[in-house]
C-alpha cells in the first residue's frame, strides 16, 4: 500500500483497494448468512430425527399393562397367611449382585416364618438395572417372575434362589429365556409360553416407575436401589440408617425374639 | 494490523493470491493468511477468555466435589448426582477419571487458566509470538485429544455422564477448532500447497466444525442412552 496518495497511480490503486474491501465485506455476508443456515438446518435435522426416533421406539416398546393374577397392584408377589399381622417387603433386581449377596442371608429366616404365619414376605421385582448396563435381563427376569407368580403350587422362593444362583456377571446379558424356563420348572411353575410373549413386561416397566416414584411422609424417596427392605411400608435401613437390615434387625422390627 | 507481528507469512503467498479469485466475489487474503476471512485475533480472545472462563470454573467445581466425596465416601452426594446415568459421583471415582494418577480436573484447572490469560491477551491485542501459538496449538490439540478419549470412555465404559465433565467437553470443542483453523491460516501448521484452497475453505466455514462436533457428540450421547432418556420423558 502507497504512504501517500498523490499520483494518479496511487489514487487508482487506492480505489481498487476500497473496491476489493467492499467484495470482501460482501463475500463475508453471504457466507455468514450460509454458515448459519447450514447450522440451523443441521440442528434442526437432528431434532426431528430425534423425535421422529422417540415417538417411534415409544410407540414399539411401550408394552401394554397387564395385571398378572396373584400380584398386588404395585407389583408385590406376597407369599403368606393374609392374617399375619407384618409384612416384610424386598425390592430386588434379578441383575443385581448385592441382592444375591443378601437374599441368602434372609430369606430362609423370612421364609420360616412365612410357614409359622407370623409375617407376609413381598417381593418387588425391579429393571432398573437394564437401564443402568443396557440389555433387557431385569424386564425378562422380572417378567418371569410374575407369571410364575398366578401360577398354583409354585415355590416361588425356590425360584428366587435359584435366580440369584445362577445369576451371571452384571451387564452380560443375563440368562436365556430357556434357562429361566427350566429354573422356574424347577420350582413347579410352567412359564414357556408367557416368557415368550413377555406377557407382564408392560407391568413390570410400570411396577419399576412406581417403586422409585414412592415417598416417604416426610417425601424423602425410599427407593434408590436395590435391594430395599421395607417392614408394614416403611423403610428399614442396616446400621447406622445405610444399606438393608440384618435379620436380627427384621426381627427385632417386627417384634419377634429368637 | 500490529496483532499479526511477530508473524511470518507463509511462503509463495503472492502466487497462490492469483487463484484466489472465486464465487464469493475474489477477495484476496491479507498478508501473511491463507484465506480471505481469518479469525480475528480479538474474536479468538474472547473464545479463549470465555471458553476458558467456563472450562475453569468445571474443572474447579470437579475438584472440590471430588475432594468432598474423599473426606466422607459413604456420605456425600455430589451436586451433579442428578439419577443413576447422569452423576459425576461415580464417573470421579473411575481409574479413567485419573488416567495419570491424579483427578484430570486437576489438569483442567491448570490448562484452562492458561486459555484465559492467552485469550486476555488477545482481546487486549497483543501480538503473541509464533511459538506461543504453536504451543497453545499443541496443548488445546492434546486436550481435545484427551477430551475425545473421555467422551468414549463415558458413553461406552463407564455408561454415565457427568454433567460437569461435559460442560468441560463443550468448551475445548470449539476452542481446539478455531484455534486449529487460525494456526492452518497463519502457516503455523504446514499446509502444502495442493491443500491450501481446500483449507481457505475450512477457515471461512470454521463455525460448522464446531457445530458439527458438537451435534455429533449431542448424537452419540442420546445413542448411547437411548433406553435411559426414553424412561425420563
Amino acid at each position: 500500500m502507497p504512504d501517500r496518495p498523490t499520483t494518479k497511480d496511487a489514487r487508482r490503486e487506492a480505489a481498487r483497494e476500497k473496491a476489493r474491501q467492499l467484495r470482501e465485506a460482501e463475500a463475508r455476508k453471504k457466507r455468514r448468512n450460509r454458515v448459519l443456515a447450514i447450522s440451523a438446518a443441521a440442528v434442526a435435522l437432528v431434532l426431528v430425527i430425534g423425535v421422529a426416533a422417540i415417538v417411534i421406539t415409544r410407540a414399539t416398546a411401550d408394552k401394554p399393562v397387564v395385571q398378572p393374577p396373584g400380584v398386588t397392584g404395585d407389583g408385590g408377589i406376597v407369599l403368606g397367611n393374609a392374617s399375619a399381622p407384618h409384612t416384610v417387603t424386598i425390592f430386588e433386581d434379578y441383575q443385581c449382585p448385592a441382592c444375591k449377596a443378601y437374599e441368602p442371608t434372609v430369606v430362609p429366616w423370612l421364609d420360616q416364618q412365612v410357614q409359622a404365619g407370623t409375617i407376609k414376605l413381598e417381593f418387588r421385582p425391579l429393571i432398573f438395572l437394564d437401564r443402568r448396563f443396557g440389555g433387557d435381563y431385569s424386564l425378562r427376569a422380572a417378567n418371569a417372575a410374575f407369571c410364575l407368580a398366578g401360577q398354583s403350587g409354585v415355590d416361588f422362593v425356590k425360584f428366587n434362589e435359584a435366580m440369584y444362583e445362577a445369576q451371571p456377571e452384571e451387564g452380560t446379558g443375563g440368562l436365556t429365556d430357556s434357562k429361566i424356563v427350566s429354573i422356574a420348572q424347577g420350582a413347579g411353575g410352567d412359564i414357556g409360553t408367557c416368557i415368550a410373549a413377555g406377557t407382564y413386561e408392560g407391568f413390570a416397566q410400570k411396577v419399576d416407575a412406581a417403586a422409585f416414584a414412592l415417598t416417604d411422609a416426610q417425601g424423602a424417596k425410599v427407593v434408590s436401589g436395590t435391594p430395599t427392605v421395607l417392614v408394614d411400608g416403611k423403610l428399614l435401613t442396616g446400621d447406622g440408617g445405610q444399606g438393608v437390615p440384618s435379620q436380627q434387625q427384621i426381627a427385632a422390627a417386627v417384634g419377634i425374639t429368637g | 494490523m500490529s496483532t499479526r507481528g511477530g508473524v511470518r507469512p507463509p511462503a509463495a503467498r503472492s502466487s497462490s493470491a492469483s487463484v484466489q479469485e472465486d464465487d464469493d466475489g475474489g477477495a484476496l487474503p491479507p498478508q501473511g493468511h491463507l484465506s480471505a476471512d481469518p479469525v480475528p485475533p480479538r474474536r479468538l480472545g474472547l473464545l479463549l477468555t470465555i471458553g476458558g472462563v467456563i472450562g475453569f470454573l468445571a474443572a474447579f467445581t470437579l475438584t472440590v466435589e471430588r475432594i468432598k466425596l474423599l473426606a466422607d465416601p459413604s456420605g456425600y452426594k455430589p451436586s451433579c448426582d442428578i439419577n443413576p446415568f447422569i452423576s459425576c459421583g461415580s464417573v470421579m471415582v473411575t481409574w479413567q477419571a485419573r488416567l495419570f494418577g491424579f483427578p484430570n480436573p486437576l489438569i483442567g484447572i491448570a490448562a484452562f487458566a492458561v486459555a484465559v490469560t492467552l485469550g486476555v491477551l488477545l482481546l487486549s491485542g497483543t501480538p503473541l509470538p509464533r511459538w506461543v501459538r504453536v504451543g497453545w496449538q499443541v496443548g488445546i490439540t492434546l486436550g481435545f485429544v484427551f477430551v475425545c478419549w473421555l467422551m468414549t470412555q463415558s458413553l461406552y465404559s463407564i455408561k454415565a455422564l457427568c454433567p460437569w465433565c461435559m460442560v468441560a467437553w463443550a468448551a475445548v470443542i470449539p476452542m481446539f477448532w478455531t484455534t486449529t483453523v487460525d494456526s492452518l491460516d497463519r502457516g503455523l501448521v504446514p499446509v502444502p500447497r495442493g491443500a491450501r484452497r481446500a483449507v481457505a475453505t475450512l477457515v471461512e466455514y470454521r463455525l460448522l466444525l464446531s457445530v458439527f462436533t458438537g451435534l455429533v457428540v449431542v448424537v452419540l450421547i442420546a445413542q448411547a442412552f437411548w433406553s435411559q432418556w426414553l424412561s425420563l420423558v
